[in-house]
């Protein structure tokens, strides 16, 4: 028999350091930010604003949040003069992480999504209304979109068309 | 020594590859020994050397399935003859096995084509492999797949053709040769794709041989679509959407993605998976370790879930999906997918019109006065969605269409991107409920679609788009070109033609 060959191996320590380095990596370019439902906080904001990740924009009846997530994906929070997040929109490269945008809301999501998508193949727009969550998705590999808004934190004078 | 050689496979899989056949065990290998292409009417002259084989007994040769024949059988060579008529592509596999011990045996896998179809690809609408619910308006296909440069291939059908996606995706579940996984630091390389947000696929990235028709796209990775047993899978890629994890769920055994790209994390010429790209890694490729958990990483362009005709050596710059008309309703729909673009007589562009796409991969359809800026033509997309700006009326049961009679007759008009292509498209839709309920065992329909977005459409901006499903490919030819090759004498791909 031959002596079986030695592949080279990783020791947990490695494997820790490689893991780390790629979080961190991770989570320093994707901007922390509020999610729907939640309220803005300004000093992140701010700091969005020095890496000129961050675009604020005064849409008159509210204020446009514009994230750009890396080079992949822009992320729009919708925020009320309150300073509540009313409304979410994305579109880009990738899905971006809906359970961070979502917040709260994520949940609810979840289990709809499921539940649709369960009932026949093929592949096709998304819709979903709750008292509470409305959420839309289309597109392709490679270029994605959708929003996803409470209905009910949607300021007076404000279409919901006007998010997206 | 077996004994020890088992216990070290319990203690570490990877240390399997030591502990193969003993020094006096024939090992059977044939000449050529790569998987071959053959015209009809054609012969191969196959050669078999046996090794260990101490009073030089040799091999006996089999056909399976039995298309051709094998003559000149002697024990260290055979010639296959192909059929001298072949109507449609076919793969056999000629196995010779060691007269000497008869567990030992080398397959070797000849694709006999029909004349001028070394670069088509039979495909076929007809409701997928899962017998207990029907996939309507899904064009399947078979693929041979290969562990890299050997002989060593399954042909898995079942295999759903996608011109909205990229790169060849199998569920583990149905592979029954050992394609060699990709990893990175000593972890497994996994690959994450969404569908519109609702499904996902995740599973390891290997490398295979894969063959189309005459086609063969040597070393590419392939997504092996299964669920982690050690790990969980990161929540950026499930975004709590339904894991497709199985072919009762997915539909098919595997999607087969030919799209505008090279890559599946290509676009407009970048990659931002690429090694070294800046920014971060996407959630498209994870680096997981058993028991600790995974993390986004990028890694080289090579190594990436490839369009396979991209890797073709020719008839690699797209592809051209055709089918018959349809009507309403059909049991089956047979349609071909014809690698290149004006790179063989049976491939040219001729008086299709040519539609650029955008940098996002999109044109504009124009739809009741709205410009529907993410429009995209895509074959696996079953239906025709759109927003619903004329008012049709919604089915009572589902998210479809469903116009009382008669029908709606409707039009729209594609515009290219940079003003390169514009044309009108006229389109029935139909009630989903009769079209389905009226032909409860057909496959292909021609009529049905479905809502996309909600008007008022902002001049196409939000979830508004129109997405030309599997409908708008029945009755043409439908031109797909990959981005960063070329077509002779048409315009800088990506782009769109019919």
């Amino acid at each position: 028999m031959r002596s079986p060959f030695v592949l080279p191996t990783f020791s947990a320590e490695t494997r820790f350091v490689v893991l780390h380095v790629l979080f961190v990596m991770f989570a320093l370019s994707v901007p922390a930010s509020a999610s729907l439902g939640g309220r803005v906080d300004s000093v992140e904001g701010d700091t969005l604003h020095a890496n000129g990740n961050l675009r604020i924009k005064d849409a008159g009846h509210y204020t446009i949040y514009e994230i750009k997530i890396s080079t992949w994906t822009t992320v729009r929070e919708f925020v009320s003069p309150a300073g509540v997040v009313f409304g979410v929109a994305w579109e880009g490269q990738f899905v971006p992480d809906l359970k961070q945008f979502l917040g709260t809301y994520f949940r609810d999501y979840s289990a709809m999504a499921q539940a649709e998508k369960s009932t026949s193949f093929g592949r096709r727009p998304l819709r979903l209304r709750l008292p509470s969550l409305m959420f839309e998705t289309g597109g392709h590999m490679g270029s994605y979109y959708g929003r996803a808004y409470d209905p009910e934190l949607v300021p007076e004078k404000v279409g919901e068309q006007e998010i997206y | 020594m077996r004994r020890f050689c088992f216990t070290l496979v319990t203690i570490n899989l990877l240390w399997l590859a030591g502990c193969g056949t003993t020094s006096t065990t024939p090992m059977v290998s044939l000449s050529p020994g790569l998987p071959q292409s053959l015209e009809q009417g054609a012969a191969l002259d196959i050669k078999a050397t046996v090794s260990n084989d101490p009073s030089n007994k040799g091999v006996t040769w089999s056909l399976n399935p039995s298309f051709g024949s094998l003559s000149n059988q002697n024990p260290t060579s055979v010639i296959y003859q192909a059929p001298d008529t072949v109507t449609s592509n076919s793969v056999v596999t000629i196995t010779a096995t060691s007269l000497a011990n008869s567990g030992e045996a080398a397959p070797l896998v000849i694709s006999v084509l029909a004349p001028g179809q070394q670069n088509v690809q039979p495909i076929s609408v007809n409701g997928g492999p899962v017998p207990s619910r029907l996939y309507i308006n899904g064009p399947f296909t078979t693929v041979l797949i290969c562990v890299s440069g050997t002989s060593q291939c399954q042909s898995i059908d079942g295999i759903l053709v996608d011109t909205g996606s990229v790169g060849l995706r199998l569920f583990k579940s149905t592979l029954t040769v050992p394609l060699q996984p990709i990893t990175q630091s000593g972890g497994s390389v996994n690959n994450c794709i969404s569908f519109v947000g609702q499904q996902f696929l995740w599973g390891e990235v290997a490398s295979a041989d894969v063959y189309l028709a005459g086609e063969t796209a040597s070393g590419v990775s392939v997504q092996l679509i299964a669920d982690p047993t050690s790990f969980a899978i990161p929540t950026s890629c499930s975004n709590g959407d339904l894991d497709a994890d199985s072919q009762e769920v997915f539909g098919a055994n595997g999607l087969l993605g030919v799209g505008d790209e090279p890559t599946d994390c290509t676009l407009s010429g970048a990659n931002p998976c690429n090694l070294g790209s800046t920014g971060a890694a996407p959630p498209a490729y994870f680096v997981c370790f058993d028991g600790e958990g995974c993390a986004a990483t990028q890694l080289p362009i090579t190594q990436q879930v490839m369009n396979p005709i991209a890797a073709f050596p020719r008839d690699n710059n797209g592809n051209i999906l055709q089918f018959p008309p349809i009507g309403t309703a059909m049991a089956t729909a047979n349609g071909t997918m014809t690698f290149g673009i004006n790179t063989e007589p049976n491939n040219n562009l001729g008086t299709a019109t040519v539609f650029a796409i955008s940098a996002q991969n999109n044109f504009t359809t124009v739809f009741s006065g709205q410009q529907l800026t993410n429009s995209f033509i895509d074959s696996g997309s079953n239906m025709l969605f759109f927003p619903n700006i004329t008012g049709l009326q919604l089915c009572s049961d589902g998210p479809f269409y469903c116009p009382a009679n008669p029908p709606a007759a409707l039009s729209a008009t594609n515009e290219g991107a940079n003003n390169v292509g514009s044309g009108p498209v006229d389109f029935q839709v139909d009630s989903f409920d009769s079209d389905t309920q009226d032909n409860p065992t057909d496959t292909a329909f021609g009529y049905i679609a479905g809502p996309n977005g909600t008007p008022p459409c902002q001049n196409g901006k939000g979830a508004c788009s129109f997405d030309w499903g599997l409908p708008f490919f029945y009755n043409r030819s439908v031109f797909t070109a990959i981005d960063l090759q070329t077509v002779a004498n048409e315009p800088k791909t990506p782009w769109w033609a019919y």
